[in-house]
């Protein structure tokens, strides 16, 4: 939060004069740094994008902290984009999407909403993003239900309506080392969290656990230098879980634990951390409705109540969420 | 080519709810659109125009209340269900934040729950008392929309909405508290909205609201138990809106209070089709889920479709729909 006090906050101002400064400061930043349009009805491929470089280091904030002046400005943006690769790993589907605004100002643990194709679909699915290169997203899609089933066979050249980046990012600035602890579809983050460690030149390494080898063949869309891989039945890699593998490959006592997946392996994976000591953080699943914050479908049990994972998460610190056993019906694996 | 000027022209979508001037007759449903993480998520300018003639915040409570175990949401067969339970802060907290809503450019209607009648009219003597200090700027607040329609909590909400004595009762003591607009937002979960709905207006309502969602059970397709964590829900979206279309027509075609038409309004067409029934205003729910273009979408499609139709104002296609007795 280096440039927290730059404007590009929402303060305990009403919303009026915030809007004001919030849109001239991006017009002055945008000169500056990285690019700011407003969000149009007219022109749906672009959206308002600003940006800061304190930003990208924010931690989960509530909306009353946001209302504090600690939320730093908005950055999403909402349109259509170009799938322009698709990649396949059995089921599952690499989608590469050319979205400039979206991807100038996407942090690691950021997802989007995507419009499922079709007119027979209304509620957006999340998707995290799994990297992003350039001007372009990379999105890892698991066919679950019939909404997920029909963003996974998107083609290459079919347009993608998408909003984002929503949600807080993982708060990499302080990592020394990281393990990266991903079950399932839920590793997808975790690349572009790799990708820019990397960069700094922080020592990753990653313990992925999976079901079988159907859903194992998922570690082939990660690029992560030290990749270890677990599934549930033993047929590729180490038989166990991916706390398990997490727990076996183990880590240095200066390493934050970045975990990502479903609500019960989190919880493993906070039990596990906090008995040997380490620290870190949690990217959350959850079913959405709006994904911006309005209708509070999206919550998990926190330690401070229930916390809606689109704006308040997807990425909490480990030991916040409390298990509250499986939710009637299997909750969000059970793809209803 | 008689109709050139028409063609050319944009329609004149201004009405007038009860009294109170509106732009264009679109609201957002309670609940769907939060003005504020509006703007937090993608700066004001999603707010220039603002989206909607009026805004309804979520439903605000006597007490703050945790909401119901997730899951919460999942998608249907045109529509989706819910069951979030009127999760929010609870009055106090919300008034502190009231000021933040300054900015709005439109109309502010304060929707309000409760579990027990007395509640709703504590937060509406809340809201009222605030208004009078004038410490700050505060959103221009022209009413009240009484919930007395959500499935999803445990007494009040339905226990009320059902019941005509019971809505009548706390829409006359709320009537007496306050000299703004009252709207009774209906349950379609009755056999007689009409009755409801009669009893909301003898009572002194200005307007009523409908439909606020259908009670629903979604399973969980592998292990054969319930999706949400509440277990019951409200269904909304496009499989609701014949049967909000037809309380609305029942009701425009009985009585004279002004409605706010709402129930699975995806495009200008839907919202058209409800104005045909009877409704002076309409509301975009589950639209809203579909992506933040879709308010904006809906004003212009229904502006185009006044426009392909010859119609120059709203008033000329009000009831079109109604029987003629």
């Amino acid at each position: 939060m280096s440039e927290s006090d730059d404007g590009f906050v929402m303060t305990g101002e009403r919303l009026s004069r915030t809007v004001t400064r919030l849109a001239g400061r991006c017009v002055t930043r945008a000169s500056k740094k990285r690019s700011c349009r407003a969000i149009a009805s007219a022109a749906p491929t672009t959206g308002r994008v600003c940006t800061t470089a304190g930003m990208a280091e924010a931690p989960p904030r509530s909306a009353a902290a946001a209302l504090r002046g600690e939320q730093a400005c908005a950055a999403a943006a909402s349109g259509s984009y170009r799938v322009v690769e698709r990649r396949s790993f059995g089921p599952y589907a690499l989608l590469t999407v050319l979205a400039p605004d979206v991807a100038a100002v996407a942090r690691p643990g950021q997802f989007v909403m995507a419009a499922v194709p079709g007119p027979q679909f209304h509620l957006r699915r999340p998707l995290s993003l799994h990297s992003v290169e350039g001007p372009r997203l990379r999105l890892l899609v698991e066919p679950r239900g019939e909404g997920t089933r029909a963003l996974a066979d998107t083609g290459v050249a079919d347009t993608l309506a998408l909003t984002g980046p929503l949600g807080s990012g993982f708060p990499l600035g302080d990592v020394r080392a990281a393990l990266l602890v991903g079950g399932g579809i839920g590793a997808a983050p975790l690349q572009f969290v790799a990708d820019v460690l990397r960069e700094r030149g922080v020592p990753v390494t990653a313990a992925f656990g999976f079901r079988d080898e159907g859903q194992a063949r998922l570690a082939a869309a990660f690029e992560v230098d030290d990749l270890w891989v677990a599934t549930d039945d033993g047929t590729v890699g180490r038989r166990g879980t991916a706390v398990e593998l997490a727990s076996a490959v183990g880590a240095g006592p200066q390493a934050s634990v970045l975990a990502c997946g479903p609500a019960p392996m989190i919880a493993q994976v906070g039990s596990w951390a906090a008995a040997v000591g380490l620290t870190g953080y949690a990217s959350l699943e959850a079913h959405m409705a709006c994904g911006t914050g309005a209708c509070h479908g999206c919550v998990v049990a926190t330690r401070e109540g229930y916390l809606r994972v689109c704006v308040d998460g997807p990425v909490f610190p480990l030991d916040l969420p409390v298990a509250t056993g499986e939710p009637p019906g299997g909750g969000v694996e059970a793809g209803c | 080519m008689l109709t050139a000027p028409l063609e050319t022209g944009r329609p004149d979508l201004a009405v007038t709810l009860a009294g109170v001037s509106l732009e264009h007759p679109v609201l957002n449903a309670s609940g769907t659109f939060d003005a504020l993480e509006t703007a937090r998520r993608f700066g004001a300018g999603a707010l220039e125009p603002f989206p909607f003639a009026a805004y309804v915040p979520k439903t605000v409570t006597l007490e703050a209340r945790a909401g119901n175990p997730p899951p919460r949401v999942t998608e249907t067969a045109s529509g989706m269900i819910n069951a979030v339970g009127l999760q929010n802060p609870g009055i106090a907290a919300w008034l502190d934040e009231l000021p933040l809503l300054a900015g709005v450019p439109v109309p502010v209607v304060v929707n309000i729950g409760g579990s027990r009648r007395a509640d709703y009219l504590e937060v509406l003597r809340r809201v009222e008392a605030r208004l009078e200090v004038h410490d700050t700027d505060l959103p221009r607040v022209i009413g009240y929309e009484l919930n007395v329609s959500c499935p999803n909590v445990g007494g009040g909400g339905l226990a009320i909405g059902t019941q005509p004595a019971e809505t009548a009762r706390l829409t006359a003591a709320a009537r007496a508290l306050t000299r703004r607009l009252i709207i009774v937002k209906l349950t379609p979960n009755v056999t007689d909205i009409v009755a409801v709905a009669r009893a909301a207006a003898d009572a002194g309502a200005d307007a009523v609201s409908l439909v606020n969602t259908l009670r629903a059970l979604v399973l969980d397709p592998q292990s054969l138990t319930p999706c949400l964590g509440n277990r019951t829900g409200g269904l909304c979206g496009p499989a609701i809106k014949p049967v909000a279309l037809r309380m609305v027509w029942e009701i425009a075609s009985a009585l004279d209070v002004p409605i706010i038409g709402m129930g699975g309004i995806v495009s200008g067409r839907d919202a058209l089709e409800f104005v045909a029934c009877g409704a002076t205003a309409v509301a975009i729910g589950a639209a809203n889920f579909t992506g933040p273009e879709a308010p904006l979408r809906i004003v212009a499609e229904l502006a185009a479709e006044m426009r392909r139709r010859g119609l120059t104002d709203l008033a000329a296609v009000r009831g079109r729909a109604l029987s003629r007795t």
